[in-house]
């Protein structure tokens, strides 16, 4: 994958807020709208660029985010997986498993109380296979992603 | 919060740079009024940051650690994860209430790499225990944005994941 510095130009003002404009970055960094709208749908393409999102704060909803590590017998987290996915909690996310480390699965679920909280927690618990659950409240929560540096993805 | 808003929040969810004109016309209300409650969201802190998010592996990145970390009773929280931030590549740092104080999640480009950023952590002052919880075989940027992550296994399903009101 080649990419020059334009290219990293735009990633990062898109990076910075995707709702801006191609023809805003295309004043920032001195080439045509298109030329703009046309790296961008490559570098999609290449498939460098996934998608885009926005952060949703559920503290302000009312709501809570937990963070739920789970230990479980080795060799069997995917049927854990499969068991809290057949849960069908609204807003549980799994984002990993099968990790390195004291937990085989981590995933973060968004509940309206604490008494869901233990309900869930509960559940989750009565799976044969789940050694250790445990759960820890987001309180304040804070992302740098767009922080990160990629300039070695330009090749001098 | 009403269905509009809720509904806005779900289409940017999965598509931030969704245009106005676009939404407006799926939701069937006037293009002013999405970007009048899209302001008002944001205003309130509601929702924020919209960003693009990258596939990792690509940007050279081998994986993705998260850290648990339990401090000192006592100890500034704020402080220690402010330090935290300073870390190489970090994408996330949250305080927690439980069975650890802070977490942060980090990109690595190599194992010793990693390790490096641990003994870094291990380093700053009031810091009790730290937990690594490495993961390489998810290939895909995480954005942490608080709620949503499109790096589930893919057995799931992301229609699952509705906003409760």
């Amino acid at each position: 994958m080649n990419l020059d510095e334009i290219d990293l130009a735009i990633i990062n003002a898109f990076r910075k807020n995707a709702r801006t404009t191609y023809k805003k970055v295309a004043e920032e960094t001195g080439i045509s709208t298109s030329a703009v709208q046309a790296r961008f749908r490559k570098m999609k393409k290449l498939g460098l660029i996934r998608g885009s999102m926005i952060n949703v704060n559920f503290h302000k909803l009312g709501g809570i985010i937990t963070q739920m590590g789970i230990k479980t017998i080795n060799s069997q987290t995917k049927q854990v997986v499969d068991y809290i996915y057949k849960l069908k909690l609204t807003n549980a996310l799994i984002y990993c498993w099968d990790c390195i480390g004291h937990y085989n699965i981590l995933c973060w679920i968004f509940l309206k109380d604490p008494i869901e909280l233990h309900a869930v927690k509960y559940m989750i618990q009565k799976h044969p296979a789940v050694v250790e659950v445990n759960a820890s409240k987001i309180t304040e929560m804070f992302t740098h992603y767009d922080e990160v540096n990629l300039d070695h993805l330009v090749k001098r | 919060m009403d269905d509009v808003d809720r509904e806005i929040i779900a289409i940017l969810r999965r598509d931030a740079k969704t245009p106005f004109s676009q939404i407006a016309k799926r939701l069937n209300v006037g293009a002013d009024t999405v970007v009048r409650r899209f302001g008002k969201l944001i205003q309130q802190g509601i929702i924020s940051n919209p960003t693009i998010f990258l596939d990792s592996y690509m940007c050279g990145f081998e994986g993705l650690v998260d850290f648990l970390i339990k401090i000192k009773s006592g100890a500034n929280a704020e402080e220690i994860r402010v330090q935290l931030t300073k870390l190489e590549n970090v994408i996330l740092t949250a305080k927690t209430l439980g069975d650890h104080d802070l977490y942060c999640s980090v990109f690595f480009r190599n194992f010793g790499k990693m390790i490096e950023i641990s003994e870094q952590i291990k380093k700053i002052e009031d810091i009790i225990s730290v937990e690594p919880i490495i993961y390489v075989a998810q290939k895909w940027a995480i954005p942490l944005n608080s709620d949503y992550n499109p790096t589930y296994p893919s057995a799931l399903n992301k229609d699952k994941m509705e906003l409760f009101g």
